[in-house]
C-alpha cells in the first residue's frame, strides 16, 4: 500500500492585518479561512489518506469557539483516513490552553490533535502508521520538543507500525531566518539520527525542499500555502507525499494560495523605466496582488509631476498597493539650476549652497517652485 | 508697458476726448483747470479702478462725487490701449452704481469681463500692483511730499518696495522671499506643532504618550504619539503573551495534578464500602470478643465476693457492738462531769455565805450609829461654835495694876475661875470676874447676853457630850468614819448576797446540795475526749469502711443477678455472643482488606477525605486560575505581537522620515535666513546709485550720496561730507524738488530695469532754478530714451524744451 499525505501548516487563521487598509484587511482575514476549504479539496483530489499542519493551524490563542468550529467544519471535509493536527509556536499547548479545549470538545473521530509527546497509533484508522510529534508548548524554546523521541529510539523497542512518521514545528538551522534561535530550532542531522521514515515540519513559511518534485528526501517543510505579509514574497505551497511500501518517497510542491505579497524596490530614472515597472506590475493576476513598492531614483520635474498619474494607473487594478517614493526626486542637477534660475539669483544660490544635502535640496526645489508657480 | 491711446465719452468734466500717446516724451500741455490732471486720473482709474461703484465704500464714494457729472449722470467711461511685449490690450471700463461694464481686450481678439480674471492678467501685465503704480508710476508734484511719506512711513509700500526691488535688484527670479519663507514657516508648523526638534522629544515633557495633546500638534508629534502608543501596546502584548504561557502552564500543573488525585481517588472509592463496614465491623467484634472475657471473669469472681460479702457483714456487726459500749460509757462521762461542776457551785456559794456572816459582825461593831445621829451630832457642835463666836466678839482686855492678895481668882468668860500668879493682863470674852478676898468683880460686855449665851453654851455642850458618849464616838470625824463604814458593809453585803443569787439562779441550795449528795460518781471512766475520738474513728473508719466494701460487693451481686440472672444463665449468655462473633468474623472475610499504608480504616477514611478536600481545593484552585486565564485571554488583542512589530516599525521609519524632514527644513530655513542677510547687504545698491547719481546730476554735484538705509530711511550727504535730516522742511524747496525727483526716477528705473514702461511726470520743475530744470530735463530726456513719459505743464517753455509729443488740452 502507499502511503499519500497532504502536508501543509502555517495557515495563521486569526491573523488581523491591521497595517492594512479595511477594504483589503477584511480580504486577508478571510482568505485564510478559504485556503483550508482549497487544500481539503486538493488533498480530497488526490485521494490522500493524511492531512497534515504541522503547526500554526491558529495564529493566536483567543480565537472565538465559533471561529474554531469553522475550522473543524473546514477539516470535517476531508475524505481521507486521518487529519493530523500539530500545535505550532503561535497556537502552542501547553495542556492548559482554552484554545485547544474547545478545540478538542468540538473536533470529530477522524481529527487528531497531536499535542503530547508520545506515539500516536493510527491503527485505529486502518493505517499502518505511528506519528512521533513534536508539538510546540510554548511560544519561545531555545529548545526542540525531540528529546522524548530521542530518548525512545535509546530503548530499542521494534516499530510497532510499519511507517513511522514525525512531525514537528521550528526553526531549521541553517534554512530559517532565526536570529534569536528561539524557536525550537532542530538541524537536518538532528532529525535525520531519529530514523523515521520521514519528517514533516512547519514554521519557515518558505517550502523545503526547494524542488518543484523530489525523490527520496525524508525532510519537508510544508512553508505557508497563503502568504501573509511582505516578508513572505512568494507564492503558497503544501506537499503532495507519497511513501510506497517500499518506503520510496515521491514528492510534489503544490502551489496555493490566493494573495501574493510583493515588497518590491525600482529604480526609476527615465519614463522608459516607469513603463517597464508598470507593465511587470500589472503582469499576471493583478486583483491578488499586495504589493509594497519602494521607488529610488531621480527624473525630469515634468515626469516627476505624472508619478501621481501613473500610481493611480497602478493602485486602480493591483488588489492593494503601497508605494514610498520618499526617495524618488526630481533630477536637480547643475543644469537643471542654470536653466531654471539666473546665475547669482538668490534661488540660485540657495540650491547651490544646499548641493551636498541631496534631501535638503529636493525640499527647496520644490519649495522654489511652488512659490514661483 | 506703453500707453498707446486713451478715450473717454465722458470723465468728470471732460467728454469725448481721445487721446494718441507715442513712444517717448509725451508732453500734455494746458491751462490750469484745462483737464491735465483728469485724464491723468482717468487712465489710472481705466487702469486700477473696478467698474462697479459701491458709495458705502467711502473710496468709491469719493471718486463718484469727484468724476461724476453732476447733477444727473450716472456712468462715466474710460478706454484705454496699450502695448505689453509689442502686443496691443484694450481696458474699456464704464463706472456705475447699477450696471457696471469692463472688459480687457487680448492681442488675439478676445475679451475678458470676469473682474477676477482681468485683475489677475493685469497684474501679469503691469508686473506691480496698483499701490506701486499710484505712488511711483502716477504720483504728482505736488502730493511727492506725502508720497515720498508714504514710501518712507508706509510699510506695505516698503514691502512693495523691497519686493520689488528684490525681485529687479537682487534677482530673486520672480521669488517672493515673503512667501517662501511663509511656505518654510508653514512646513515646519505642520511637522514641529509641539515637538522640540532639538531634543527630538515634545516640546512640553509632560505632554508624552500617557498624557497626549488631543489637538493643535504637528505631524512629527503625531506620528510619534502614534509611534509611541504602538510600543506600548507591544510592551504590553508580550507581557500579555507571556502571562498567558505562564498561566496555561500553571492549568496545565494543577490539571495533571487533578489527574493524580482522581485516579487515586477513584482507586480507594471502590473499597470505601468496604473498608466503611469493615471499620464497623472490627471494633463490634472486637468489643463482643472483649465482652466473652468479661463475662468469664464474673464467672470466676461472682463466688469470691459473695464469700467475702458474708466475711464484711460479720465484722460490721462486731464493730457496732463496740460502738454501742462506747457511746453508752461516753454518757456516764457526761454525767460525772455535770455534778462536779455543781459539787464546785456551791462550794463557792458556802464560801460567799461566810463572807457575809463576817461583813454582818464587823457592822455590829461600829455601834449605834445613824445618819440622824451623826446631823444631831453636827448641828450641836455647830450650837457650841456659834456660842463661842458670840463670846469672842465681845473681847475683853484686862490689866491688873494692882493686887494685894495672894488668893486672888480670876473667871474669864466661860472658863472656871483661875488663880493669878504673876501675870497682870488678860484677854477674855464677854465676862471677866475677878475674886479676891475681899473683892468679887464681874465685868460683862454690855454687848451681849453674857449670861444667856453662856447658858447655851453649856447647854449644847452637855448634850453634845452625852451624844458622844451614846454613840461611843470620839468626836464627830469620828462619828461619820463610821457611818462611812457602815455604808460600805452593807453594799458589801449586798453584792455578796447577789452573787450568791447568781450562782445559784432559781435553784434551791439546798435542794441541789441534797442532789449532788444523793448523786453516785463512776469510780474509773476514761475522759470523755478520749471516748469521742474512739467513737469517731471507729465509725469513720472501720464501720464506713465495711459499710461500703459491703455495698460494692452487695452492688456488683446484685449487677450480675440483673444481668445474668445467676451463673448458669451466664453461661449461656457466653454461647450466644460466641455465635454472633462467628458471623460477624464470616461477613469480615468477604470484605476488602485494608490497604497495607493504612494503620486502620478511620486512618484510610481521613487519608481519603484528605484527598477530596484536596481534589477540592485544587479544583478551585484551577477554576481561579482558569478564569484568571481567560481574562488575560481578553487582554490578547487583536494581534499577535508579531504582527504588532511590524506596524510598529512602519510607524517608527514615518516617524524618522518626519523628523528627518523637518531637520531638512529648518537647514533650509537657516539656509534662506544666511542667503538674505548676506543679499541684502547689496539690495539697496543699484537704488542707492542710482539715486546717487541722479541727485548728483541735478544739484550740480551739491550733494554727492543719497543713501538708503534698511528700513528706507533717507540720508542726503552734502558736499561737506554731512548727512541731511530727510525731514523735507530741512530742504529748500529747490533741493526738495531735486530729491524727490531724483529719488522718484531712481525707483522707477530700478523698478523697471529690465522692462520698458510708462511714467506721469506732473510739473515737477516748477521749483527749480534754471541751472537745475537745465539738468532735471536732460534726467527726463534721458529717461524717455528707455521709458515712455508722460508729463504734463501748463507752461509751454517747458514744453518746448523738454519737446516730444506734444497733447494740448
Amino acid at each position: 500500500m502507499t502511503l499519500k499525505i497532504f502536508h501543509s501548516g502555517d495557515i495563521h487563521i486569526g491573523m488581523k492585518f491591521n497595517n492594512y487598509p479595511p477594504y483589503i484587511q477584511q480580504k486577508l482575514i478571510k482568505a485564510r479561512y478559504k485556503i483550508l476549504d482549497t487544500l481539503i479539496k486538493k488533498a480530497n483530489k488526490k485521494n490522500a489518506n493524511l492531512f497534515v499542519i504541522s503547526g500554526d493551524l491558529f495564529d493566536k490563542h483567543n480565537i472565538k469557539e465559533d471561529e474554531i468550529i469553522e475550522v473543524i467544519n473546514k477539516l470535517k471535509k476531508f475524505s481521507g483516513d486521518a487529519i493530523l493536527i500539530l500545535p505550532g509556536n503561535h497556537d502552542f499547548d501547553n495542556g492548559g490552553i482554552e484554545l485547544w479545549e474547545k478545540f478538542k470538545n468540538n473536533m470529530s473521530g477522524k481529527i487528531v490533535l497531536l499535542n503530547d509527546f508520545r506515539e500516536y497509533d493510527l491503527k485505529k484508522f486502518d493505517l499502518d502508521v505511528s506519528i512521533y510529534p513534536a508539538p510546540c508548548d510554548s511560544k519561545h524554546s531555545a529548545e526542540n520538543n525531540l528529546d522524548w523521541i530521542k530518548n525512545k529510539n535509546t530503548q530499542e523497542e521494534s516499530p510497532k507500525r510499519k511507517y513511522e512518521i514525525g512531525i514537528s514545528h521550528g526553526a531549521i538551522s541553517g534554512l530559517s531566518p532565526d536570529m534569536t534561535d528561539s524557536y525550537f530550532t532542530m538541524s537536518k542531522d538532528e532529525l535525520k539520527n531519529l530514523n523515521m521514515d520521514i519528517w514533516l515540519l512547519g514554521h519557515t513559511h518558505l517550502p523545503y525542499p526547494f524542488e518543484k518534485e523530489i525523490t527520496n528526501r525524508k525532510i519537508f517543510n510544508c512553508g505557508t500555502p497563503e502568504p501573509d505579509g511582505l516578508d513572505c514574497d512568494h507564492s503558497g505551497n503544501a506537499w503532495f507525499i507519497e511513501i510506497d511500501k517500499e518506503k520510496n518517497i515521491n514528492a510534489k510542491r503544490i502551489t496555493t494560495g490566493q494573495y501574493h505579497f510583493y515588497d518590491l524596490e525600482y529604480k526609476i530614472n527615465s519614463k522608459k523605466d516607469f513603463e517597464n515597472m508598470k507593465n511587470k506590475l500589472l503582469k499576471g493576476k493583478v486583483e491578488n496582488k499586495i504589493i509594497r513598492l519602494k521607488l529610488k531614483g531621480r527624473i525630469e520635474e515634468n515626469l516627476y509631476h505624472q508619478k501621481e498619474k501613473i500610481y493611480h494607473e497602478l493602485s486602480d487594478k493591483i488588489a492593494y498597493l503601497k508605494i514610498n517614493d520618499n526617495d524618488l526626486k526630481i533630477k536637480i542637477t547643475n543644469e537643471v539650476i542654470n536653466s531654471e534660475f539666473t546665475e547669482n539669483s538668490f534661488p540660485y544660490k540657495l540650491l547651490n549652497d544646499l548641493k551636498d544635502d541631496e534631501k535638503a535640496l529636493q525640499i527647496a526645489y520644490e519649495f522654489i517652485k511652488e512659490v514661483k508657480a | 508697458m506703453r500707453l498707446k491711446r486713451f478715450q473717454t465719452d465722458i470723465f468728470a468734466g471732460i467728454a469725448d476726448k481721445n487721446i494718441e500717446f507715442s513712444d517717448g516724451l509725451n508732453i500734455i500741455l494746458g491751462k490750469n483747470e484745462a483737464g491735465k490732471s483728469t485724464i491723468i486720473n482717468a487712465i489710472y482709474a481705466t487702469l486700477f479702478k473696478n467698474a462697479k461703484i459701491r458709495l458705502n465704500y467711502s473710496e468709491d464714494k469719493e471718486f463718484f462725487n469727484r468724476y461724476f457729472p453732476y447733477p444727473d449722470g450716472d456712468y462715466i467711461h474710460g478706454y484705454l490701449e496699450f502695448i505689453v511685449n509689442s502686443k496691443n490690450y484694450v481696458i474699456e471700463k464704464e463706472w456705475s452704481r447699477n450696471d457696471p461694464r469692463q472688459y480687457l481686450k487680448l492681442p488675439d481678439g478676445s475679451r475678458i469681463k470676469n473682474e477676477e480674471k482681468i485683475n489677475k492678467l493685469k497684474k501679469d501685465l503691469l508686473l506691480y500692483d496698483k499701490g506701486s503704480y499710484n505712488n511711483i508710476v502716477f504720483t504728482k508734484q505736488r502730493n511727492i511730499k506725502s508720497a515720498i511719506k508714504k514710501i518712507i512711513e508706509n510699510e506695505e509700500v516698503i514691502n512693495t518696495v523691497n519686493n520689488f526691488l528684490r525681485r529687479a535688484v537682487m534677482e530673486l527670479d520672480g521669488i517672493s522671499i515673503e512667501e517662501l519663507n511663509k511656505k518654510v514657516d508653514n512646513e515646519l508648523d505642520n511637522l514641529l506643532k509641539k515637538w522640540d526638534i532639538d531634543n527630538n522629544r515634545p516640546s512640553n515633557p509632560d505632554r508624552d504618550i500617557n498624557n497626549p495633546y488631543l489637538k493643535g500638534y504637528g505631524q512629527i508629534y503625531e506620528a510619534y504619539i502614534e509611534k509611541e502608543k504602538l510600543r506600548k501596546k507591544l510592551k504590553r502584548t508580550k507581557k500579555i503573551e507571556e502571562d498567558f504561557e505562564g498561566i496555561s502552564n500553571k492549568l496545565r500543573k494543577t490539571k495533571s495534578k487533578n489527574e493524580t488525585l482522581t485516579k487515586e481517588i477513584n482507586k480507594y472509592e471502590e473499597i470505601e464500602d468496604d473498608i466503611f463496614e469493615r471499620g464497623q465491623l472490627e471494633p463490634e467484634l472486637k468489643s463482643l470478643k472483649e465482652r466473652v472475657k468479661g463475662i468469664k471473669k464474673i464467672n470466676q469472681k461472682w463466688p469470691v465476693v459473695k464469700a467475702r460479702l458474708a466475711d464484711k457483714k460479720e465484722k460490721l456487726k462486731k464493730e457496732k457492738n463496740r460502738l454501742e459500749t462506747l457511746k453508752a460509757k461516753k454518757e456516764k462521762a457526761k454525767k460525772d462531769q455535770d455534778y462536779r461542776v455543781l459539787e464546785k457551785k456551791l462550794k463557792k456559794v458556802d464560801k460567799k455565805r461566810e463572807i457575809i456572816n463576817d461583813l454582818k459582825l464587823e457592822k455590829e461593831n461600829l455601834g449605834d450609829i445613824t445618819k440622824k445621829k451623826v446631823s444631831e451630832l453636827a448641828e450641836l457642835k455647830d450650837g457650841i461654835s456659834k456660842s463661842r463666836a458670840s463670846l469672842e466678839a465681845a473681847k475683853l482686855k484686862v490689866r491688873i495694876n494692882f493686887i494685894n492678895s495672894s488668893g486672888t481668882k480670876i473667871t474669864r468668860g466661860i472658863n472656871e475661875s483661875e488663880n493669878i500668879k504673876n501675870k497682870r493682863e488678860f484677854e477674855s470674852n464677854g465676862y471677866f470676874r475677878i475674886k479676891t478676898d475681899n473683892l468679887d468683880l464681874e465685868i460683862e460686855s454690855a454687848e451681849i447676853d453674857f449670861t444667856k449665851i453662856q447658858e447655851k453654851y453649856k447647854n449644847y455642850k452637855m448634850e453634845y457630850d452625852k451624844l458622844i458618849n451614846k454613840m461611843d464616838v470620839k468626836n464627830i470625824e469620828d462619828a461619820r468614819n463610821k457611818l462611812e463604814k457602815l455604808y460600805e458593809l452593807k453594799n458589801k453585803i449586798k453584792n455578796t448576797e447577789e452573787s450568791i443569787e447568781e450562782i445559784l439562779g432559781d435553784q434551791d441550795y439546798n435542794q441541789l446540795l441534797k442532789k449532788l449528795r444523793e448523786y453516785e460518781f463512776s469510780s474509773n471512766s476514761d475522759d470523755l475526749e478520749i471516748i469521742e475520738e474512739k467513737i469517731n474513728e471507729l465509725k469513720d473508719e472501720k464501720i464506713n469502711e465495711l459499710k461500703i466494701n459491703i455495698k460494692n460487693k452487695e452492688d456488683k451481686i446484685n449487677e450480675w443477678e440483673n444481668e445474668y440472672n445467676n451463673q448458669d444463665k451466664l453461661m449461656d449468655k457466653i454461647l450466644e455472643i460466641r455465635s454472633k462473633i462467628n458471623k460477624k468474623e464470616e461477613k469480615l472475610g468477604e470484605l476488602a482488606f485494608l490497604p497495607d499504608k493504612f494503620s486502620s480504616p478511620a486512618d484510610f477514611k481521613k487519608y481519603l477525605s484528605k484527598l477530596r478536600e484536596e481534589k477540592k481545593s485544587l479544583e478551585d484552585k484551577h477554576s481561579k486560575k482558569k478564569q484568571e486565564m481567560i481574562k488575560i485571554e481578553n487582554d490578547l488583542g487583536d494581534n499577535s505581537y508579531e504582527e504588532l512589530e511590524i506596524m510598529y516599525k512602519e510607524r517608527k521609519k514615518e516617524f524618522e522620515e518626519l523628523v528627518l524632514k523637518a531637520r531638512k527644513i529648518v537647514k533650509i530655513k537657516n539656509k534662506i535666513k544666511e542667503k538674505l542677510s548676506k543679499m541684502d547687504q547689496n539690495t539697496l545698491k543699484p537704488l542707492t546709485e542710482s539715486f546717487s547719481d541722479k541727485l548728483k546730476k541735478l544739484t550740480a554735484q551739491n550733494y554727492k550720496i543719497g543713501k538708503i538705509n534698511k528700513e528706507f530711511k533717507l540720508k542726503i550727504k552734502n558736499d561737506s561730507n554731512k548727512y541731511l535730516p530727510a525731514d523735507m522742511n530741512y530742504l529748500s524747496y529747490g533741493t526738495y524738488d531735486g530729491v524727490a525727483l531724483s529719488l522718484r526716477v531712481a525707483m522707477f528705473e530700478t523698478l523697471f530695469n529690465k522692462v520698458s514702461s510708462f511714467i506721469v511726470l506732473d510739473d515737477c520743475l516748477v521749483n527749480l532754478d534754471p541751472e537745475r530744470t537745465e539738468r532735471a530735463i536732460d534726467l527726463i530726456k534721458d529717461l524717455k530714451n528707455k521709458h515712455q513719459v508722460i508729463f504734463s505743464t501748463c507752461d509751454p517753455n517747458t514744453a518746448n524744451k523738454l519737446g516730444g509729443n506734444i497733447i494740448k488740452v
